[in-house]
């Protein structure tokens, strides 16, 4: 069976029902990664003593990182953009650099988990390193490769039968339409 | 393909490379901030301000939030206000004292 509206907009909603499936599946991500930040403050709070973060962790190393996700961020909306222009080789271009990037940030997250790792320093160690390892690093390691694996996917997914000229159903990147 | 749709993406193509821009500036500015030597409340609260402008950024253009129809903003009003209860929810089971023998 097809998924109804998927590339025609309803009328009721004026959206399609992949846009709504992704913001919803958004949402609840809202709700996971919430529970991680209530649980945070509360650890942190709690604590007798809380270290400052640029004493452990190497805020260089970090810096580069943030900007190898914004940078991926922006390859993403890009490769968006050619498929709107109907540049299906732009949008490969763009959309192997956001996969690249991903894997970068996942190779320096490995070099800095095996240094800490190195040094004795375990989720067990402390606090601050439970929720290091825990809420900031694997989860979103892990929901970056989720969703940057599911950002080409979709996409490709799409355009497999579907010819360049029909309006992609890509649900986040949806800009108002001629 | 129109070529009026094509003028319209180009003028998307413009935004987006003013908010990686914007990004990126911001992002610099937190890292010279994390070099002051400021108290840890001030620190959390410029460094959580400076994340929400770029959160709203990304959320805002990337994510083409600023031009979505109402029901998506509608889910999104909602998820807030869980998400909101769900992080007072346990800070006041903490902080009103009920069950805490001190």
């Amino acid at each position: 069976m097809d998924i109804p509206y998927t590339f025609e907009v309803r009328r009721d909603t004026g959206l399609t029902n992949g846009k709504i499936g992704i913001w919803l599946f958004l949402a609840s991500e809202v709700m996971l990664f919430g529970a991680l930040f209530a649980s945070y403050i509360l650890i942190r709070t709690g604590a007798e003593s809380w270290p400052r973060g640029d004493t452990l962790l190497d805020v260089p190393l970090a810096t580069f990182n943030t900007i190898v996700l914004i940078t991926s961020s922006v390859t993403m909306v890009m490769a968006w953009a050619s498929l709107m222009r109907g540049r299906f080789g732009t949008f490969r271009i763009y959309m192997g650099a956001t996969i690249l990037l991903g894997g970068v940030f996942l190779v320096v997250k490995y070099f800095e988990y095996s240094h800490h790792l190195g040094l004795g320093e375990f989720p067990s160690t402390n606090n601050f390193l439970a929720v290091y390892y825990t809420r900031r690093e694997a989860l979103e390691d892990e929901s970056r490769v989720v969703h940057q694996s599911g950002r080409a996917l979709g996409p490709l997914l799409a355009f497999r039968g579907s010819g360049l000229d029909l309006p992609l159903p890509d649900p986040v990147s949806s800009v108002g339409r001629p | 393909m129109t070529s009026d749709h094509a003028v319209d993406i180009d003028k998307h193509v413009r935004v987006y490379v003013t908010v990686f821009v914007a990004l990126m500036v911001l992002t610099l500015i937190t890292v010279a901030v994390s070099y002051l030597d400021l108290s840890i409340p001030m620190a959390v609260t410029v460094a959580l301000l400076i994340a929400t402008v770029k959160g709203s950024l990304v959320a805002c253009y990337f994510m083409h939030l600023i031009s979505e129809k109402k029901l998506i903003h509608a889910v999104l009003v909602l998820t807030a206000a869980f998400f909101v209860a769900l992080l007072l929810l346990p800070i006041l089971t903490v902080s009103d004292g009920f069950g805490i023998d001190r």
